[in-house]
């Protein structure tokens, strides 16, 4: 009885071990050497490992200059990225790494956090981008598990120019992130919209990255690294990432801007030798565009979050701080002096305009009796003064909106108010780049055109899809009015106080300024004008409120900023002629 | 004198081929703890050689005494088993879930295990006086009683893994006793019928089920992996993609590239086939197959030489219990099973298990020793 049973036993063993031996054979033998191509399972166990992440830092069109290059220097750079789920202990890889990459601890912990709870343990998260060659090298000599360093396309590097105008992006602010929940913008709250934001994602919040940031705001990444990974996602080193091009992104716009990167690079250079706080504009006459802009101090667009509390760097003093223009406003009262035939009677120069109250407008000597164009040569403050109170408030303000600058001077204000605009220390607020724009419209003989930063919007596949057309000019002063600017300005720069801008053959038309700032004895030197003075291409403005020798104090136009609009021309000239 | 009188009538076939598969495991673990050792700081073989030595003197103690002086022991024998496994519930530590675990100094061990062979013994005197009377499902019942006590306890822990051991056990000493083979498949097909309508019922109704989110995952991904490649279905693929990435003559040891790379679970305990199968091959695991097949066969040769039926049932529980390890953890990795953590015997790491199992083989060899020298067939 027992032992026939157990004979059945011996015999039923044979079913599942005959069972599993064929299922052996089939997987191994039979799908591993061809025939089963469909399911080798050695290519599916390649497919299962390979894992893509996405190599791009911000998924946004790129911001390009006029010949299409892209201004904020983004390329291909070797990134840290944490894959959280291999790592072992994340305070202390955050520790050693940290000791590398010069980040807090705290900061990269928060980051793995913030992913790890929105995305999951298996996505890797972005660290620190545009490491050095020698971060990268201690990177990889520690070995942290979790950690790879991939080659990622991160938007801003080393070279990333006219940072103040281009901006930055940043966190989504609770604030912002609320209003895009109203506008069912964000990704728990609208399931089609491809662009929906992410509480992680980062927005561009300040200059034209903020300004367009729904222009240039993309839905995904178009560059991929597909890698060999192990069981925990991580990539493994030795076997190399091949960057893959997704299918491009149809929902990114490219801002094409009017500047070019040669001529941006040579300012900021410039600048950067020259100028510890200031700003500088270069606009092509011809067309209004905006060549070159910059601000300095300069900031890091990587770093946003060191700069937020002091803000300095941040300022674009180029286009959104205002500044008293002093002297080089002087041409405004200038022109409608000449264009409303003022200038009749002759003026002279005591060294300082009393006012009936006593109250009085020091100048820098006592130049005696001069004509208008001898008064804007030596920059005469008194014959200004005497020159603005004949024009009249109304008429001023007239001809200054006219060039594109505002001044605010109302109608009960006494006439020492409107003395000081007319020689630009008080009621007028300018930006270096309004001061370019207006000498532009002198250099034009009189026509003015707003200036011009954006040209274009492309698609994805880089056809306009919006155009900024040059804007159609218009007569503001009379041609001869601006020939006889010119002609004094061209003086004042050959032989009156803006000597060092003269250009050697190609001249040079323009006029300093020294402007009192609000603290006691600090002053903004400016040098503003064009050239050359026949057919007229550049119009450049200087702003200095601080040298990099340090010096803030006594700063003067003709000696601080002047050199400055030399030096930007001749090289500029140099690379284009 | 009586010594060499054991050591004479060993079956050497038998120790042989455990010993073969005790090799083949240690060189296999050593490759697939290559990186935990580094991680744990562990030499894991040097370990599992320790336990393996430490098993071998439990199965020489074992010879030693006739196993037929243990059914005086039945009411003893049961309620140790029953006294371990309540202990292990309440002095257990928990780990993976499961409060399986009992520290006892520097180790921690697994009582469950050892309570398997204390199962094999119990239920085998109590089934002595049952042969032949087991045809209908009144008969049955004691039977089933009898188990549901440890298994209950077990499954409170909660083992799903070995409770099924306990189960397949019980099947094959109660075929082996002489129950109705109908009624055994009728239970048999009744219990997976009754299994999969539950399930059924579950995702369709919303019934109720006693099992966790993650087993019930494990059954879905077993009929379709690709559901959830990277979840629950993620076992199933990888260790199927490490066999199959194996081929004929595998990879060579230490140079499998889903085990070097943790892409198989557990790779040196419940997934250390998949080790064996990626880095030695076809070859290699038909290899420890054959051996597996070897320690079976020669296990119910010993069953039909038993002098008593005691013995036969002792042995036929020890077989079964090796039986459905061992087909129950390879056939997972090739995907022909759900996945259940049971360990592979001799091979997986694991002292309590081995330990267990060196004690489940001495008795089977001590089935052996003392049976009447004349030959049956």
């Amino acid at each position: 009885m027992l032992e026939k049973r157990i004979t059945v036993f011996m015999f039923m063993l044979l079913l599942p071990f005959g069972l599993i031996t064929g299922r052996l054979f089939s997987l191994q033998v039979l799908q591993s050497y061809g025939g089963y191509a469909e399911s080798n399972l050695v290519d599916r166990a390649v497919k299962m490992r390979s894992q893509t992440l996405a190599a791009e830092e911000h998924y946004r069109g790129e911001i390009l200059d006029r010949k299409m290059r892209s201004l904020t220097d983004s390329r291909i750079r070797p990134t840290l990225v944490a894959f959280p789920g291999s790592m072992a202990d994340v305070p202390a890889a955050c520790r050693e790494l940290a000791a590398i990459v010069a980040v807090p601890p705290e900061k990269l912990a928060v980051a793995i956090q913030r992913s790890t709870e929105t995305y999951g343990r298996r996505e890797p998260v972005i660290l620190k981008v545009n490491l050095t060659a020698e971060e990268v090298g201690r990177i990889k000599q520690k070995k942290i598990r979790g950690t790879a360093v991939v080659p990622v396309k991160t938007r801003y590097g080393e070279n990333s120019l006219a940072r103040h105008l281009v901006g930055y992006v940043n966190s989504i602010s609770p604030e912002v992130w609320q209003k895009f929940s109203r506008e069912k913008k964000t990704a728990d709250t609208n399931n089609y919209l491809p662009t929906a934001y992410r509480i992680t994602d980062k927005i561009g919040v300040a200059g034209l990255e903020g300004k367009y940031e729904e222009v240039l705001r993309g839905s995904r990444p178009e560059n991929n690294i597909r890698g060999i990974a192990d069981g925990q996602g991580r990539l493994l080193d030795g076997l190399g990432y091949k960057i893959s091009r997704q299918e491009a992104d149809r929902w990114r716009n490219h801002l094409v801007l009017t500047i070019d990167r040669d001529y941006q690079a040579i300012v900021e250079k410039i600048m950067d030798e020259e100028i510890a706080r200031g700003a500088v504009a270069v606009i092509d006459i011809p067309s209004g565009d905006v060549l070159a802009i910059a601000s300095r101090p300069n900031f890091d667009q990587n770093l946003i979050e060191k700069y937020l509390s002091g803000y300095d760097e941040l300022l674009d003093r180029s286009e959104r701080v205002a500044f008293y223009p002093g002297s080089v406003f002087k041409v405004v009262v200038a022109a409608g002096v000449l264009e409303e035939n003022l200038k009749g009677e002759p003026l002279s120069c005591a060294g300082k305009y009393v006012f009936p109250d006593e109250t009085q407008i020091n100048c820098t000597r006592e130049h005696g009796a001069l004509d208008l164009k001898e008064a804007l040569v030596k920059s005469c403050n008194t014959a200004f003064v005497e020159l603005g109170l004949r024009l009249g408030r109304e008429k001023l303000t007239r001809y200054a909106n006219k060039l594109g600058l505002k001044v605010a001077l109302g109608a009960d204000s006494p006439p020492a108010l409107l003395a000081n605009a007319s020689i630009g220390q008080q009621g007028v607020l300018v930006s270096p780049l309004q001061i370019a724009n207006l000498y532009a419209t002198i250099g034009r003989n009189g026509v003015y055109r707003p200036y011009r930063l954006v040209a274009q919007i492309r698609n994805y596949q880089g056809e306009v899809i919006q155009d900024f057309p040059v804007k159609y000019g218009e007569q503001v002063l009379l041609p001869s009015t601006c020939a006889y600017l010119k002609e004094c300005l061209t003086a004042a720069t050959r032989e009156g106080t803006g000597r060092q801008a003269w250009l050697e053959g190609k001249g040079a038309a323009g006029k300093t300024g020294t402007a009192q700032a609000n603290q006691a004895g600090r002053v903004i030197a400016w040098y503003a004008g064009f050239t050359p003075v026949e057919n007229p291409r550049l119009a450049i403005a200087v702003m200095v409120e601080e040298k990099k020798s340090g010096a803030s104090k006594g700063l003067r136009g003709g000696e601080e900023a002047a050199p400055v609009f030399r030096t930007i021309a001749e090289e500029i000239f140099r690379l284009s002629d | 004198m009586r010594i060499a009188k054991i050591t004479k009538s060993i079956d050497y076939t038998l120790l042989g081929a455990v010993a073969l598969i005790l090799v083949m495991g240690f060189f296999v673990l050593d490759s697939a703890t290559v990186n935990a050792s580094a991680r744990y700081g562990i030499n894991f073989v040097l370990r599992q050689i320790l336990w393996a030595i430490v098993g071998l003197g439990a199965f020489c103690c074992v010879l030693f005494i006739d196993y037929s002086k243990l059914s005086k022991f039945a009411i003893p024998i049961f309620a140790l088993n029953i006294v371990l496994l309540v202990a292990t519930l309440i002095f257990g530590e928990e780990t993976n879930g499961a409060q399986a675990w009992i520290p006892i100094g520097p180790f921690k061990l697994q009582p469950a295990e050892i309570a398997k062979i204390l199962l094999i013994v119990g239920l085998a005197q109590f089934l002595v006086p049952r042969i032949g009377k087991l045809n209908t499902l009144k008969d049955l019942l004691p039977v089933f009683v009898y188990v549901a006590v440890p298994l209950g306890l077990i499954l409170l822990q909660p083992d799903l893994g070995t409770g099924l051991v306990y189960v397949a056990i019980m099947f094959g000493m109660l075929l082996a006793a002489g129950a109705s083979p109908l009624l055994l498949s009728l239970l048999f097909g009744g219990g997976i019928g009754a299994i999969a309508l539950a399930v059924f019922g579950h995702y369709t109704w919303g019934w109720w089920l006693p099992l966790k989110t993650y087993q019930l995952n494990r059954l879905v991904a077993f009929i379709n992996p690709m559901v959830d490649p990277r979840g629950a279905g993620w076992n199933v693929i990888q260790s199927q993609i490490a066999v199959g990435s194996g081929g004929l003559w595998g990879k060579g040891l230490g140079m499998g590239s889903q085990n070097i790379n943790n892409f198989l679970p557990a790779q040196w305990t419940d997934f250390i086939f998949c080790v064996l199968a990626e880095e030695l091959g076809f070859i290699g695991a038909v290899l420890l197959l054959g051996l597996f097949f070897v320690l079976l066969f020669r296990g119910l040769r010993i069953a039909k030489l038993a002098k008593d039926p005691f013995g036969t049932l002792i042995a036929v529980g020890v077989v079964s219990m090796f039986a459905f390890h061992i087909l129950q953890n390879v056939g997972m990795t090739v995907g022909l099973m759900p996945i259940t953590g049971i360990p592979l015997p001799f091979v997986s790491y694991g002292g309590s298990s081995l330990l267990a199992n060196m004690l489940a083989l001495g008795l089977l060899m001590n089935v052996y020793v003392y049976h009447d020298d004349r030959l049956m067939y």
